[in-house]
This record gives structure tokens, C-alpha cells and sequence, in this order.
């Protein structure tokens, strides 16, 4: 091993669009955390920039530094020697890099070094514990900031988290990833995948190395791979009642597969479960931890609370029906030809007619639901105009991201994959900035007008974006003799 | 069930034009030709075995024949329809099972036959049971638990069970042990001898060919370099060799040519139309050598 092996590490463990994505988060991330430093007066205006360039740094373990971990395997896999220690001496070097560039420059722009630098490795190590851990964590995960606020909230946690605790949160979450590494390198089927396994696992499929390469989410969704690692219980059971000719919206949810397959009552329920435990488990533990205040809980919900869970919340949903589409439309062997060949579908126009409520109109449902959420609480909340118009944006752009999505890959016109990664990357992180990091620490009226424009800015280039994107995709839909061609 | 064919057959008749014909189909993948200008006529009845290389563009002909891809240049048509813009009753009519099936894995193999079937109107669910225990497919497992070789006939089940007037395989007997593969290609047989189907099917194996194709056609850098019966091959075709010193008069229309170590000349000839082989067959030292199908393939492919 040598200083050049070192250095070349993640070149070998990333892909470059990987990287680029990774730098660009973190860089926007950043420049909002500076300018909010170099704009704002307010005593919690450092801390803030510290998270937001924390929750930067969370992408950057998530996406550039837990992929080190599928080279791990391979070199083990093939008793290259002394890779092991090159590969976890290259990861630790890199993520020091990552952490102490934006330490500096958030030094540099007047915040305390010491408080940004914990912060940095502690939001890393999220990042990298969270790509390690195994899958089943990640329904738990997802709710966490909002559970966080609310334990802070109403648990009257006593002050600010010092730098200490921070750095034994840093710890544990160190140890947990060093735990999950090793198990998962030692393992005796290390490739196989399943809801016991790390979630960086999920990018292995025809994948060059590296995490988060677009293509590689596209092909995991509903595949025989991915239905295989699922266990038994958990597999959806198809419900084709009231299917054939006669219904062809609801063909064609069988024909799509994924979250859009009619299912029976027993294993939707099964699935809502799954949705459902973690959080009547938090609820359970909140209860637990204080019963008294039990009651006045969804009072206590923060408006920021609930605009992170609907803006997260319809992300998610568009984002895995754009990926289930992006997947269907680029296999020539699987579902496409059967439809396309299929007779008695429907009329050669209305099948795209068909086609389009078949794949929008269930996700279109739970994000109106979700909507529908967000309306409520602001009646109760009386929410300010600024947290009103950058939660309204938040759910606009995420319920317009479907239906451009759709249009463009049914009219054989689909972005780049890397500009669809990273438009995804941005509008999380823009929900992200936006709500989670007012519910832990309540900000929202402390946001500047340039922090609010930005943000605002930033969703209009997005709608824009997607305006453009649908327009160009229906007009090539229109173009198309049927709309059942690869692309 | 032969007579239950004979009758849909009957009952269906349709004017007799070509189930597939191509007309100087040209497609391209990134910048690299993947069929340059195919003419392809397909007869009705007729069983077609489309051969060629790896990446010789047999799927995207196959698919371009079909309406599953937009070709760059040329059209094709489906029972006189463009294969672009096809009816149901056409759809109804044709049957397609691809390389390596992967549709519907969230489907049990009996659920897949069920739904498909509710769309077909001459769709032969006793075929598709009997099928299904007969190749000891369990019919409650998922699609996606199954082998390839399972999938692959689970979807060759599919494609028999819908009565097809046109079958299009393409290469079907690649997943299949050598027990299924020979009942499948007995089935073929049977299609094509007894219901009067037509079949295209690509495929590397050349005995299989051999076995239940009445043509072949030779697919090469997206180009059909030759189609003929396949009992006609030996007679038509053979290979022309020509030591170094008269290789000078070797004939300018050949399939192949090949240079050899010791300067001689290695051909593939065809016979004219006078059914002779090439003046310089009869040169003193030329020698004509008879070739079988898989010969004639790896002379022309390499």
C-alpha cells in the first residue's frame, strides 16, 4: 500500500456521477449554510448553518462513503491482500476531507470551529451508519427528525445537545457502522440481499461500483431479484378480480406491477403494517417515556413537523413511481412487449389515456391525502405566509415531479439519468432544509428574506424544470404510435 | 386439441397475406448499426430459423417485425397491418415470447396464464393446465422464483395457449435442458405441420434448425447475407478453395472470402442461376467442398 493506492480508493468505490452528485449536495448545502452566517445576526444563526451543512455531510456518508463498503466485499471475495486495511484507511481519510473543508469554511465565515466540526462527523456518521445499517432500519429512519423534535418538545430536554453528547452519539454511531461492516464482509453470502441486509447492498445490480448510480435504483424496483430477496410474508399478493378486458385501467396496474398491483386486503394489510409499526412504536415509546403528556401529543405536533412528513412523504411516493416507470420502460424482455402486444387492451388512443390514470392516479391519491394533512395543519397552526408558500411549493413541485416524469418517459423522452438523480438529490434536500431542520430547533421565523428567496427560487427552477420536462415528454407521447416502446 | 386448431383455423380464415414482412428496416444502438436495410418476407405456414452471431441484431429485428421498436428507417407489417399501429384482431393472432422473459415476476404462473388468458379469444386453458403439469411447473409459485428455464416456459406456455396464427421466438431453447428443448421444438413441429402456424425463431443452435425450420435465414452485421430452404443448403451453397497461385481468378460474388496462411483462398459460393457452381471451381487444383448448416454458419459469421 502506498500514498497513490490510498488516494485512488473511492475512485475505484464510486462512480464519477456519484461523486458529482455527492459535491454538488454538499456544496449547495454550504452556500446556504454561508450565506445564512454571513446574512444573519440571530444567536442560532451558526448552529443552523452548522445543520444544514450537516445534513450535507449525511448525503456525503450516505452516497460517497458507505459505497466503500461493496469494494470491501469484492476484494475479500477475491483475497486481494492487504485491501482491507487500504479501503477503510482510504475511507477515514476521505471522510476526514469532507468533514474538515466545510468546518473550515464555516470558521472561516465566524461560526465556532469545535461545534461545526462535531456536527460535521456526527451528521457523516449518519450518513454512513445509515447506508450500513440493514434495510428494515430504514422504515424507522425515516421518521426520525420529526421524532427527534417531538422528544425534544416534549420530553423538555434541558438545553442544547452539548458538543460531548454529540461526540458520544458520533461514537456510537461509529461502533454500529464498524459492527455492521464487519458483519457484512465476513459474511458468508455477502451479495445476497434482503431487508437484514445494508442498504448500500441494493446499488450491487449492474453496477459499475459505487452507490446510488441512477440506473441501478431503476432496475431494483419489482424485479425478480428484488422479489426474491423479499420474504414470503412480505411479497404482495396479486388480486385480479375485475381485471381483463373489460377494465383496462386495472390490467394495466397488473401489467406495471410494483406499489401500483391490485393487491388482496390480506396482504395490503400486511404492507400497511409495515408502514404503521414504526410509528405506533414511537408513539408506544413516547407514551411510555411520559404518559401524562400522551394526550396533547398531536397537538404538540410542530407545524414543521408534519410539512417535513408531507413533503418527505410525497417525494417518496413520486420518486418510486418514477423509478417503477424508469424500470418497466427500460427492459425490451419483460412487461413492455406483453403490453404492447396484448389485444383487447383498449383503442390504440385510449390506451395512453388508460395508461396515464393507471400509473398517476394512485399516487396522486396518497399525495392528496397528504395534501390534505398539510391544509389541515395549517388551518390549526396559522402558519406564517413564508413557512405557508415554501410548504406549498415543497408539495407542488412533488406532486408535479409524476406526471413530467411520466409523460417523459411514455413519450421515449427521459432526462439524463444523472439530471433526474440530482434534481431528486436537490428537492430532498431542499424539503430537508426547509422543515426538518425547524423541527428540531424551531427556526422558521428566523429565516432570512435571502434564505427564504433562495429556497423559493430554487422550488420555481424545479417546477419550471419539470414544467418543461412534461411538456416535451407529452408532445412526444402524442408522437408515439403506441406508447409501449423501450427507450 | 389438434382438431380443436384445425377448426379455429378453419373458422378463422384471412386473406393470405404474409403473417411478417420487412421492407429496409434500419436501426441503430449509440452510433453502431444494429440492422442495416433488412428486406424480410415471411410465407404463411412456413417455419423460419433466423441465425447470426451474438449482437447480430436478431432481437431488434425480431422486435423491429413486431412494433416493439421504432426503427430508424423502413417499416414492417404484421398480416398486411403496420407493425407500428396493429389491431387487436391482429394482436390476437400473434404471439411472442422474447429472450429471456422477466414480465409479470409479481405473478404466480397459474395467476399470469389466468389474466393473459382473459384476453385472448381462442385461449386453450385445458393446453395451459395439462402444459403446466406435464413440464412440472408448480403452478402457485411466483414468476420470479422460478428458474430461467422454468420462466422461459411458463412464457413459451403462454405464447401456445393464445392459438397463435404467427409464433415469434426468439431463442427459445436457450434456458432449456435438453428434454424441454426437444418437446418444445416437437411442439413447433406440430404448430406448423398440423395448425398451419407460422413461426419465426432465432437461435445459435444450428441442430435445432435443422431439427424443425423449413427456411433459414443468416443474419450478419444487421444484414441477411442468405435465406434458403433448409434442405437446400448442401445443394446451393458449398466452399470454393483456391491455392495461392489461381486464386487471382476467384470470383467476385462470393458470401465469404478468407485469405489462408499459405496464400490459398477459401470461399463461400453460391450456384448461379443455371444452378453451376463458379467458373473457377473448374480450374485444375480448385476443390468443392459440401458443407453442412453449422459449417456454412461459422464460414459465413467469421
Amino acid at each position: 500500500m502506498n500514498a497513490a493506492t490510498l488516494v485512488m480508493v473511492p475512485l475505484r468505490a464510486t462512480v464519477s456521477s456519484t461523486r458529482w452528485i455527492t459535491m454538488l449536495v454538499l456544496s449547495l448545502m454550504l452556500v446556504i449554510s454561508v450565506a445564512l452566517q454571513l446574512t444573519q445576526t440571530l444567536p442560532k444563526t451558526a448552529l443552523i448553518g452548522a445543520v444544514i451543512a450537516g445534513y450535507g455531510e449525511f448525503f456525503v456518508g450516505l452516497l460517497f462513503v458507505a459505497p466503500f463498503l461493496l469494494m470491501a466485499i469484492d476484494t475479500r471475495q477475491l483475497r486481494i491482500p492487504r485491501s482491507q486495511s487500504t479501503i477503510v484507511l482510504g475511507m477515514m481519510l476521505y471522510s476526514a476531507l469532507w468533514i474538515a473543508v466545510p468546518s473550515i469554511a464555516l470558521a472561516l465565515a465566524g461560526a465556532d470551529f469545535v461545534t461545526v466540526l462535531t456536527i460535521q462527523t456526527v451528521g457523516l456518521l449518519f450518513g454512513l451508519t445509515f447506508g450500513l445499517l440493514p434495510r428494515v432500519f430504514l422504515i424507522v429512519a425515516g421518521f426520525s427528525p420529526s421524532f427527534l423534535g417531538l422528544v425534544h418538545i416534549q420530553l423538555h430536554y434541558p438545553g442544547k445537545p452539548t458538543v460531548l453528547l454529540l461526540w458520544l452519539v458520533a461514537s456510537v454511531l461509529a461502533l454500529i457502522s464498524a459492527l455492521c461492516w464487519r458483519r457484512q464482509v465476513r459474511s458468508i453470502d455477502p451479495y445476497g440481499e434482503g431487508f437484514n441486509k445494508p442498504l448500500v447492498l441494493r446499488s450491487r445490480t449492474g453496477n459499475r461500483t459505487g452507490f446510488m448510480n441512477w440506473n441501478d435504483w431503476t432496475t431494483m424496483s419489482g424485479n425478480s431479484r428484488q422479489i426474491r430477496s423479499q420474504p414470503q410474508w412480505m411479497l404482495a399478493i396479486a388480486n385480479l378480480r375485475d381485471t381483463g378486458p373489460q377494465n383496462p385501467v386495472r390490467s394495466l396496474r397488473v401489467g406495471l406491477g410494483g406499489w401500483m398491483l391490485p393487491k388482496t386486503w390480506q396482504s395490503a394489510s400486511r404492507q400497511w403494517m409495515l408502514v404503521l409499526a414504526p410509528i405506533i412504536l414511537m408513539m408506544g415509546l413516547v407514551y411510555l417515556r411520559a404518559p401524562g403528556i400522551t394526550p396533547a401529543l398531536f397537538h404538540a405536533i410542530a407545524f414543521s413537523a408534519v410539512v417535513w412528513i408531507a413533503g418527505f412523504g410525497s417525494m417518496v411516493l413520486s420518486l418510486t413511481t418514477i423509478v417503477l416507470l424508469q424500470q418497466r420502460w427500460s427492459r425490451t424482455n419483460a412487461e413492455l412487449p406483453f403490453l404492447a402486444l396484448l389485444p383487447r387492451l383498449s383503442d390504440r388512443r385510449e390506451v395512453k389515456k388508460y395508461l396515464l390514470r393507471a400509473s398517476l392516479l394512485p399516487t396522486l391519491f396518497w399525495q392528496a391525502l397528504l395534501i390534505a394533512l398539510l391544509v389541515a395543519t395549517l388551518f390549526v397552526k396559522q402558519a406564517s405566509a413564508l413557512d405557508l408558500a415554501i410548504a406549498a411549493l415543497a408539495e407542488i413541485v412533488a406532486v408535479a415531479f409524476t406526471p413530467a416524469f411520466a409523460f417523459a418517459i411514455f413519450g421515449g423522452r427521459p432526462p439524463a439519468q444523472w439530471v433526474t438523480g440530482l434534481v431528486a438529490g436537490v428537492s430532498f434536500a431542499l424539503v430537508g432544509c426547509g422543515t426538518a431542520a425547524s423541527s428540531i430547533l424551531d427556526i422558521s421565523r428566523t429565516y432570512g428574506a435571502i434564505m427564504a428567496v433562495s429556497i423559493i427560487a430554487i422550488w420555481f427552477a424545479l417546477l419550471a424544470f419539470l414544467i418543461g420536462l412534461g411538456l416535451r415528454g407529452w408532445r412526444g407521447l402524442q408522437a408515439r404510435p403506441h406508447p409501449f416502446l423501450a427507450n | 386439441m389438434n382438431a380443436v386448431f384445425n377448426a379455429v383455423h378453419m373458422e378463422t380464415t384471412h386473406e393470405p397475406v404474409s403473417p411478417l414482412v420487412a421492407q429496409g428496416l434500419a436501426h441503430c444502438y449509440e452510433g453502431s448499426n444494429a440492422l442495416n436495410g433488412v428486406d424480410l418476407t415471411i410465407a404463411p405456414g412456413s417455419v423460419l430459423g433466423l441465425i447470426g452471431r451474438n449482437g447480430a441484431g436478431k432481437s431488434t429485428l425480431i422486435r423491429a417485425m413486431l412494433g416493439l421498436l421504432q426503427p430508424i428507417s423502413g417499416t414492417a407489417f404484421v398480416f398486411g397491418e403496420p407493425a407500428l399501429k396493429l389491431s387487436d384482431d391482429t394482436k390476437s393472432r400473434i404471439a411472442y415470447v422474447p429472450q429471456q422473459p422477466d414480465a409479470l415476476a409479481w405473478l404466480t404462473a397459474q395467476q399470469m396464464l389466468d389474466f393473459v388468458g382473459r384476453f385472448y379469444p381462442r385461449w386453450d386453458s385445458a393446453f395451459a393446465k395439462s402444459t403446466l403439469e406435464r413440464w412440472k411447473i408448480q403452478p402457485n409459485r411466483l414468476l420470479a422464483k422460478l428458474s430461467p428455464g422454468e420462466r422461459q416456459r411458463v412464457d413459451l406456455i403462454r405464447a401456445l395457449a393464445s392459438q397463435p396464427e404467427l409464433l415469434v421466438l426468439d431463442e427459445p431453447a436457450a434456458a432449456l435442458d435438453p428434454v424441454a428443448r426437444r418437446e418444445l421444438l416437437r411442439e413447433l413441429a406440430l404448430r406448423a405441420g398440423e395448425a398451419g402456424t407460422t413461426v419465426l425463431f432465432s437461435t445459435h443452435i444450428v441442430s435445432d434448425l435443422e431439427r424443425v425450420a423449413s427456411e433459414v435465414a443468416f443474419l450478419h452485421e444487421g444484414k441477411i447475407l442468405l435465406r434458403c430452404g433448409v434442405d437446400d443448403t448442401k445443394e446451393r451453397y458449398a466452399r470454393l478453395w483456391l491455392p495461392a497461385k489461381i486464386s487471382a481468378a476467384a470470383p467476385s460474388q462470393s458470401l465469404s472470402r478468407r485469405r489462408n496462411e499459405d496464400g490459398s483462398l477459401s470461399l463461400i459460393v453460391a450456384r448461379d442461376a443455371n444452378g453451376q457452381w463458379p467458373e473457377a471451381s473448374t480450374l485444375p487444383g480448385a476443390r468443392i467442398d459440401a458443407l453442412g448448416l453449422e459449417d456454412l454458419f461459422v464460414e459465413i459469421a467469421e
